[in-house]
This record gives structure tokens, C-alpha cells and sequence, in this order.
């Protein structure tokens, strides 16, 4: 019975532990979006998944009108492939399913850019990116 | 007789899927290919002349490409757009770059490669049916690898066809 629950909480922690190194570079990347957020706004408390979520599936009006929401190219689940207007299949926006999500500061920085504009008509605020990052890498 | 007509039944059946389709050069630069095959398949730099190329990547073209937003960080941008002119059609070798440079009238800067006169030539209406581009499959003349299975090889002499006998691809 002991050696049951042992092994029961050796494998939690590992896994516990596991999933926080696994993803490092991710922390970084929401570090500096929390930084920056705190920067542009005094009362910024911290990312919000239901923020990030509303923002990724709602409908917008301000960018291009055949791409009014990310789920448009995305899907509404973020565990399944999305597609491109040219028909080329978009990897899960999941964590879960895509585990190299989030992780490049750069190629962040490149699809922010583009896809904000596009979908919102701007650029996303750095508690935008945050509250996005944080929805989708807890799916 | 009924031998000879088996005989050749068996030839027949024997014939290889036509070869005669052009063959261009592969995307050998990773930034290229990542970058361009983003949202379609990476199109290899010989289907357009050089001059098609310059205007496409200009940071204003990128910024509308073809209703997309395409920017780049100018490193990338730079290091892709000298890739696409040094592997351009009339540039790179072969056959099918000279072709497709000389069914482009001069000062003429198509900025899609279906509408080059070689692309246009080669899947005119006899060829292949217009109504085919629209089908659930392709869906539309830029997925070159709905037909063209080798299209990222630079393979482009194998097509498959709405309605094609081959009915195991």
C-alpha cells in the first residue's frame, strides 16, 4: 500500500516538475509580455486564460473582413489543425498538440504582428499576447 | 489471335504514367522555404521572372500579399528576395525556366504564377478542366500538390486528375 502511493507521488512529482522545465522559454516569453503589460498599464495584475480566450474566438471588426476572427484560420478548437486561405494545414494552436507553441521569441513577435493586424486591425498590447499564450498553452 | 490481343492488353496495361512534365529546382535555402511555405506550398523561384519576384517582395507588396499580411523582418526579407532573383526564371538553369521566361511578354510583371503564359498554356481549358480548380479537393490553382503530388520535389510531370482511373491515390 505504501509503496503504491510512493510511486503514485513520485510519478506526480516528476511529471509535476517535468512540466515546469519543460517549457522555460515559454516562462520567459510570458515574463517579458508581464513586464511590458505591467509597464503600459500600473494596475496590470497578471494574464487572464478567459481574457485570452474571448479575444482569440470573438468576432472583430477592425482588420480585414475575411479574416474577422484568429478562428477563422485557426479553428475554434485549439486542439485541431487549422487552414490557411491557400488551403495549407496550420498546426494546433495547443500547447498540448504543438509543443514547440510560444517558445520563439521571434517568430512570436513575426505572427503577433501579422495576424493582429490582420484579424483586429492593430497590433495586440503585450497583455493581449500574454492573456493569448496563456489560453492556449493550458489546452 | 485472342493471344496477340492479350499480348497486347498487357502492353497496354504495362504503359508508365506520363513523363513529360517540366522538372525545376528544388528550394535548397531553409529561410526561403520556411517562410514562403508558411501559408502555401513554397513555389520554386523558376515559375516567375525575376522581375515578378522584386515587386512581390517589396515590404509594401509583402504587407497585401494577395489580401494577406506577409511582412518580414527586413534580414529575412533581404536574405529571400536575393534567393528568388538568383533562381528566377531565364536565370536558372534548365529547360522550364527558359520556358517560363519566354511566355512572359517583356515589361510584363505577373505577380501570380497561374497567370504566366506557361502555366496558362499548360492547363488550358483542353487540357484541364476549369470547373477541377474549383473541386473540394483542390479547392484552388495555387495547391499545385493537389494534382502534382512531386510538386515540392520540383516534380511537376505526374498529375492527378478529377475523375482520374488512378482511383488508389
Amino acid at each position: 500500500m505504501i509503496k503504491k502511493v510512493a510511486a503514485f507521488a513520485l510519478v506526480l512529482t516528476v511529471g509535476v516538475v517535468a512540466a515546469a522545465l519543460a517549457n522555460p522559454q515559454r516562462q520567459a516569453l510570458l515574463d517579458g509580455f508581464a513586464a511590458q503589460a505591467k509597464a503600459e498599464d500600473g494596475n496590470f495584475k497578471g494574464f487572464s486564460s478567459e481574457r485570452g480566450k474571448e479575444l482569440f474566438q470573438a468576432k472583430h471588426v477592425g482588420g480585414k473582413p475575411e479574416t474577422p476572427s484568429c478562428v477563422t484560420c485557426h479553428t475554434a478548437d485549439p486542439k485541431g489543425a487549422g487552414q490557411t486561405k491557400a488551403g495549407k494545414e496550420i498546426p494546433p494552436m495547443a500547447a498540448s498538440r504543438t509543443p514547440t507553441r510560444f517558445t520563439d521569441p521571434a517568430e512570436l513577435e513575426k505572427w503577433f504582428h501579422r495576424n493582429c493586424n490582420q484579424v483586429l486591425g492593430r497590433e495586440c498590447t503585450a497583455r493581449e499576447r500574454g492573456d493569448v499564450i496563456v489560453y492556449l498553452s493550458a489546452q | 489471335m485472342r493471344l496477340v490481343v492479350l499480348a497486347l492488353m498487357g502492353l497496354l496495361a504495362a504503359v508508365p504514367v506520363r513523363a513529360d512534365g517540366p522538372r525545376v529546382q528544388v528550394i535548397a535555402n531553409p529561410t526561403v522555404d520556411k517562410e514562403c511555405g508558411a501559408c502555401h506550398m513554397a513555389f520554386q523561384p523558376e515559375f516567375l521572372p525575376a522581375r515578378s519576384w522584386k515587386k512581390l517582395m517589396e515590404p509594401k507588396e509583402l504587407t497585401n500579399h494577395f489580401g494577406e499580411i506577409a511582412t518580414l523582418p527586413e534580414a529575412s526579407r533581404v536574405q529571400i528576395e536575393a534567393y528568388l532573383l538568383a533562381h528566377a526564371a531565364g536565370v536558372a538553369p534548365g529547360k522550364e525556366s527558359g520556358r517560363v521566361a519566354a511566355s512572359i511578354p517583356e515589361g510584363e510583371i505577373p505577380l501570380r504564377i497561374t497567370e504566366t503564359g506557361r502555366w496558362l498554356q499548360k492547363h488550358r481549358p483542353g487540357e484541364v478542366n476549369p470547373a477541377d480548380f474549383q473541386s473540394p479537393r483542390v479547392k484552388s490553382k495555387a495547391n499545385c500538390q493537389a494534382c502534382h503530388k512531386g510538386a515540392s520535389q520540383g516534380l511537376y510531370d505526374d498529375e492527378i486528375r478529377e475523375g482520374s482511373w488512378r482511383f488508389w491515390r
